[in-house]
């Protein structure tokens, strides 16, 4: 019988879902081996790839090129990225770690002024316009939904919104025995907001167990697949 | 061997004329002398009367006589002593040179002048004399220099000659001490009243004529001024050269000194003075007479021998020897009454005033510590030949300005004020002694009459010969006044005139003489310190640069005993104690560790959890491996799905359409679930140029997992895509894709150029994709995209497929457009596959089953939990109600 690399895959996919699934009965040797297998295997995919889809296509291969070509500004473009990256790998020396600083610098300034113009044009902005606009009776018409239900789910995004706010709410005054209580008002609108805010985790639990179900009936089907083929059933 | 001398230190020993040890170079004649900082001693002298020479005991017996015929003087009353000053030391002298009380008197002062008690008595036959203000030196009585009349000497020479008896073993010494210190039987003469040679007042006209007048005032002072001279007669001060009254019977002996009975304890010096007057005495010494006195003899018969011949005999003290050898060498130097030979020999032998200058300086405890300068002539000595040689050097000197001014006025007037004649380098030698200031006034004192000086045998040779002393001598010259360093520093010949101390060499009022200062009890403490703080470097840097001997170690400084324990028990009351116990139980409640309850376990937590374990297996392996279909596929459509499927359906046909991959490998079963039927139905109505691009190192990979898995037909139909492989970076590599594709993504994920393939012809941004799908399974990676490709995408419609986890967090961006659908989970590839896809079977309907009754299962466990929890805290409740 050929041992088709289907079949090899299937069996090793088989063999590690079930030294996955012995965590069932607790902490175990299989279950560490298959760990570090693919802790493993996952960080010697990642340094390929990052070589091969990023060194190399984007550094290599450019510096090479206009060293050919005799392209000085190409090159001297292409040394800042080269020295930065070998900056970096100094930061696995302890005592040369300090010459990364720059460059980690550079990395960590960009990324933050990326993310914050990002999150305020991407999704700051958006929200607020989104909730403003969920009593927008034109826009809800246009992407055919009626009035009713545009009020309805209008009033409950902003009953959700200020009530789960007030539930972050933690200001208090201190009464004379020592305790200390909120506002009533405000009060009021936690207890309604610690529903929503129960609710929106329970959505998301859902969520995450129809996740982890639906990965766990993959990997069942796959071993019953592998099953099958073995069996000559498929 | 008599005149030999045994080195105190080594024991050898040496000739008499050598200063220091042959062997060990100590100085012999150094335990001799009274050393800086030594205390005098106070020793009885009356137990050595029997031992004083015969002519001693004549003098004094004459002395006794002579006042038994004068009228007893009235005494005179007490003057304050100014001694107490510390300024005026001299004071003190004067006091107790008016005070017979001995304890007034200390010993070293009285052994310099000599005084003893009934010397200071005033003799009948003398006027009582005013008192004096030369007597800052002198301390004897006024009779002490009275009873020769023709002496010359001033008093406070005299006093300070008076105890120039004794030999190297301080016998007379002692014995000189002791007559200061307690008095003298009547019977016995002072022995100043012997009719000293220097100081006698036999006519002498050219000798007195060379005397200066500040030194006849004093004699005057003393009681013994003649009556005034001419002018002419003073034309020299060579007082201390002048041949005593009794030199001129050098040839016929004193009737004193011939009742010296040289054979019982005469001392050898006396002796030996005796034998150098061997010529002129007919009486021969014997060999028990002191060495000084035959020394003193032998120089009188060198003065006639050659130089070369006198040698001493006997154990002479080695300056007595020196005194010999000055003596003989007199006799070559020419002799010059106008000019003070004692001044004459400051210039060129200014070793002699060196050497003599401790004599002075010293407190002259023995007599043989007698300065020679100021010692009487010999007798036998002539008068030129009597000079020393330190006097004589400058015999040709002319009489000084400062003593030709001053003498008229000393000479004319016997009552006055012999402070004015004094030579001003003696007033300036004085430390601001009251006597110069107020002499007549605050001393009221009878002068001591001045005792017959008994002929001096060293007067006429200086203590110490020029380059006698060794270097261990040198030392001496330390303790020399500063009046007399001072002269030796000045240039010889016309220029040693001494001119008036004034300005810097003037003492100051707060300083003392350096031989007042060489009597101080000695501080070796100090001096250490001095000395160490002199050898400390100079600072060179910091805040004390400049500064030397900054803090010395010096002894003194150094704690001597240990410091001092002191308790560090705290003196606490019973309430600070009671609050102190009360903090530490505070702090101790604080850090003692908290027993933490520990939750019971529930004992159908194992249970439970395999019961569930396999019942979501069971029906996993059992739907799948059964492939059951009982499960029916959901209907209801959510308007974020019916949207992502319109939007997909609206795709131009072979339109671009860019598909960013960004989700985990654990959830490929889940996104390929939900993905795929939608890729399938675009694929299979649009046959759109698919290009795959990951934000995450797996996401290349996985793209090529969703195309050659749930839509390999597709593949196998010929469709193709295009897979750029990982975009690295983040959001800043999502940020610059969106800005500019091309630049970032260049090659695919096989290494070939991308952006010339026919799958991206045309399209050069991202807002000329037709259409952009999201798969993630992360609401974050959802959210970059969204973010950052805001302003790039224009109007492109982005559709996210998501896990079920990321859909709840990515609903908000449907919600405000920025998002045209979502296809969330295995259930909207579900309802994809089973409403837009014509129920073509598909991942989903294979998983559909078992995920439907896995969430029913889920359900019920949640509900019977919920409702097992709901039973028990009912429980609790009632049992705490029945409790209260």
């Amino acid at each position: 019988m050929p041992f088709s690399l289907d079949l090899i895959s299937g069996a090793l996919s088989f063999v590690f879902t079930l030294l996955i699934l012995s965590y069932l009965i607790g902490d175990n040797p299989l279950f560490k081996i298959a760990v570090y297998l693919f802790v493993g295997v996952s960080a010697g995919y990642v340094a390929a790839v990052v070589f091969w889809q990023v060194l190399y296509p984007k550094l290599i291969l450019p510096l090479w090129q206009a060293s050919l070509s005799m392209d000085v500004l190409r090159l001297s473009f292409l040394l800042i990225p080269l020295l930065g990256t070998l900056l970096l790998l100094l930061r696995i020396f302890p005592g040369t770690s300090g010459a990364a600083r720059m460059v980690m610098a550079f990395l960590v300034g960009a990324g933050a002024a990326v993310t914050l113009a990002g999150a305020l044009t991407g999704t700051l902005i958006p929200q607020v316009n989104a909730t403003i606009n969920a009593f927008d009776l034109q826009a809800a018409a246009a992407r055919n939904i009626s009035a009713f239900e545009v009020l309805g789910n209008g009033a409950i995004v902003l009953l959700g919104v200020v009530t789960s706010l007030a539930y972050f709410h933690f200001g208090a005054r201190q009464k004379p025995d020592g305790s200390a209580k909120r506002f009533i008002l405000v009060d009021l609108f936690a207890s309604l907001g610690r529903i929503f805010v129960g609710i929106a985790l329970g959505v998301v639990f859902a969520g995450v167990y129809a996740a982890a179900l639906t990965a766990l009936i993959e990997r069942v089907a796959a071993v019953v697949n592998f099953i099958r083929t073995l069996l000559g059933m498929s | 061997m008599a005149n030999a001398i045994k080195c105190p230190l080594c024991g050898t020993e040496n000739a008499a004329d050598q200063k220091v040890c042959v062997r060990c170079q100590t100085p012999l004649a150094l335990d001799a002398s009274f050393q800086p900082g030594q205390a005098p001693k106070r020793r009885d002298t009356g137990e050595l009367e029997p031992l004083l020479p015969q002519w001693l005991r004549d003098a004094r017996e004459q002395a006794r006589e002579s006042e038994d015929n004068q009228p007893t003087q009235t005494p005179q009353p007490t003057v304050p002593t100014p001694a107490a000053s510390g300024l005026d030391l001299l004071a003190g002298l004067q006091s107790q040179a008016g005070d017979d009380t001995e304890e007034e008197v200390p010993d070293w002062l009285a052994s310099i002048t000599g005084t003893s008690t009934p010397a200071a008595k005033p003799k009948a036959e003398e006027p009582e004399q005013p008192a004096s203000g030369i007597r800052w030196v002198e301390t004897g009585k006024q009779d002490d220099f009275q009873t020769s009349a023709e002496d010359d000497m001033p008093p406070w020479l005299a006093g300070a000659q008076t105890p120039a008896v004794g030999d190297e073993k301080d016998e007379l010494t002692d014995w000189f001490r002791q007559s200061d210190s307690k008095p003298i039987s009547q019977d016995v003469q002072p022995f100043a009243a012997e009719p000293f040679s220097a100081f006698s007042e036999e006519p002498q006209p050219q000798a007195f004529n060379d005397t200066p007048d500040w030194l006849k005032q004093m004699a005057a002072d003393a009681g013994e001024v003649k009556p005034q001279r001419s002018e002419s007669d003073f034309n020299s001060a060579d007082w201390s050269t002048q041949p005593p009254a009794d030199s001129q019977p050098a040839a016929q002996p004193e009737p004193s000194s011939q009742s010296f009975d040289f054979s019982s304890e005469t001392p050898d010096w006396l002796s030996q003075l005796q034998s150098e007057s061997a010529p002129a005495e007919p009486q021969k010494p014997s060999g028990n007479e002191p060495d000084w006195l035959s020394q003193l003899q032998s120089n009188e018969r060198s003065n006639e021998r050659p130089p070369e011949a006198s040698q001493p005999a006997f154990d002479t003290p080695d300056w007595l020897s020196q005194l010999q050898a000055d003596a003989a060498s007199a006799e070559a130097q020419p002799a010059s009454g106008d000019t003070p030979d004692w001044l004459s020999g400051l210039g060129v032998a200014s070793a002699a005033f060196a050497e003599s200058a401790p004599a002075e300086s010293e407190p002259l405890a023995s007599a043989g510590e007698t300065p020679a300068w100021l010692a009487p002539e010999s007798p036998a000595s002539e008068k030129k030949d009597s000079t020393p040689v330190w006097l004589q050097d400058q015999s040709d000197a002319t009489t000084p300005a400062w003593l030709d001014e001053t003498q008229p006025p000393a000479v004319q007037s016997e009552s006055a004020d012999v402070f004015n004649d004094l030579p001003d380098w003696l007033k300036s030698a004085a430390p601001q002694s009251s006597l110069f200031d107020e002499p007549a006034k605050t001393v009221e004192m009878p002068l001591p009459q001045a005792e017959p000086s008994k002929p001096m045998p060293f007067e006429s040779t200086p203590a110490f010969a020029e380059g006698d002393l060794s270097e261990n001598d040198a030392a001496l010259f330390t303790e020399m006044p500063d009046w007399l360093s001072s002269a030796m520093e000045q240039p010889p010949a016309n220029s040693m005139v001494p001119e008036p101390i004034t300005g810097s060499d003037a003492l100051a009022p707060d300083v003392l003489p350096s031989w007042v200062e060489a009597m101080r009890p000695s501080d070796p403490g100090m001096a250490n310190i001095v000395a160490s703080a002199n050898e400390l470097t100079l600072e060179s840097r910091g805040a004390l640069a400049g500064l030397s001997g900054v803090l010395p170690a010096g002894a003194g400084f150094a704690p001597t005993s240990k410091p001092k324990a002191y308790s560090i028990k705290l003196n606490s009351s019973e309430e600070q104690l009671k609050h102190a116990a009360i903090l530490e139980q505070i702090l101790e409640a604080e850090t003692a560790p908290v027993s933490i309850a520990s939750e019971r376990k529930l004992g159908a937590a194992r249970w439970l959890r395999w019961l569930i374990a396999v019942l979501l297996l069971t029906v996993a392996f059992a739907t799948t491996f059964l492939r059951s279909t009982f499960m029916s596929m959901p209907t209801g459509v959510p308007n974020e799905l019916s949207f992502a499927v319109s939007v997909a359906q609206a795709v131009p046909g072979n339109a671009p359409v860019l598909v960013a991959v960004d989700y985990e490998s654990a959830r490929a079963g889940e996104m390929e679930a939900a993905a795929a039927p939608l890729l399938d139905n675009l694929i299979l109505l649009k046959q759109p140029r698919l290009t795959f691009v990951a934000s995450n190192p797996a996401g290349g990979l996985l793209a090529e997992r969703l195309m050659r898995g749930p839509l390999a037909f597709h593949l196998n139909n010929g469709f193709t895509y295009l897979n750029l492989g990982y975009l690295s970076g983040g959001q800043m590599g999502i940020r610059a894709f969106a800005q500019s594709p091309a630049a970032v993504t260049a090659l695919d994920l096989n290494g070939q150029p991308a952006w010339a393939s026919s799958y991206l012809q045309g399209v050069n941004s991202l807002n000329q994709f037709a259409t952009i799908i999201l798969l993630t399974d992360n609401a974050d990676a959802a959210r970059a995209w969204i973010e950052q490709t805001q302003s790039a995408r224009g109007v492109v419609p982005v559709i996210v497929v998501s896990s079920a986890q990321a859909a709840p967090m990515i609903q908000p961006y449907y919600d405000s457009g920025q998002v045209a659908g979502i296809v969330s989970g295995l259930y909207g590839g579900a309802i994809v596959e089973s409403r837009y896809n014509g129920n073509r079977p598909g991942t989903a309907r294979v998983y559909w089953d078992a995920y439907s009754i896995g969430m029913l299962l889920a359900f019920v466990f949640v509900l019977g939990g919920g409702v097992i929890s709901l039973g028990l805290g009912l429980r609790d409740r009632s049992v705490a109600r029945e409790g209260k």
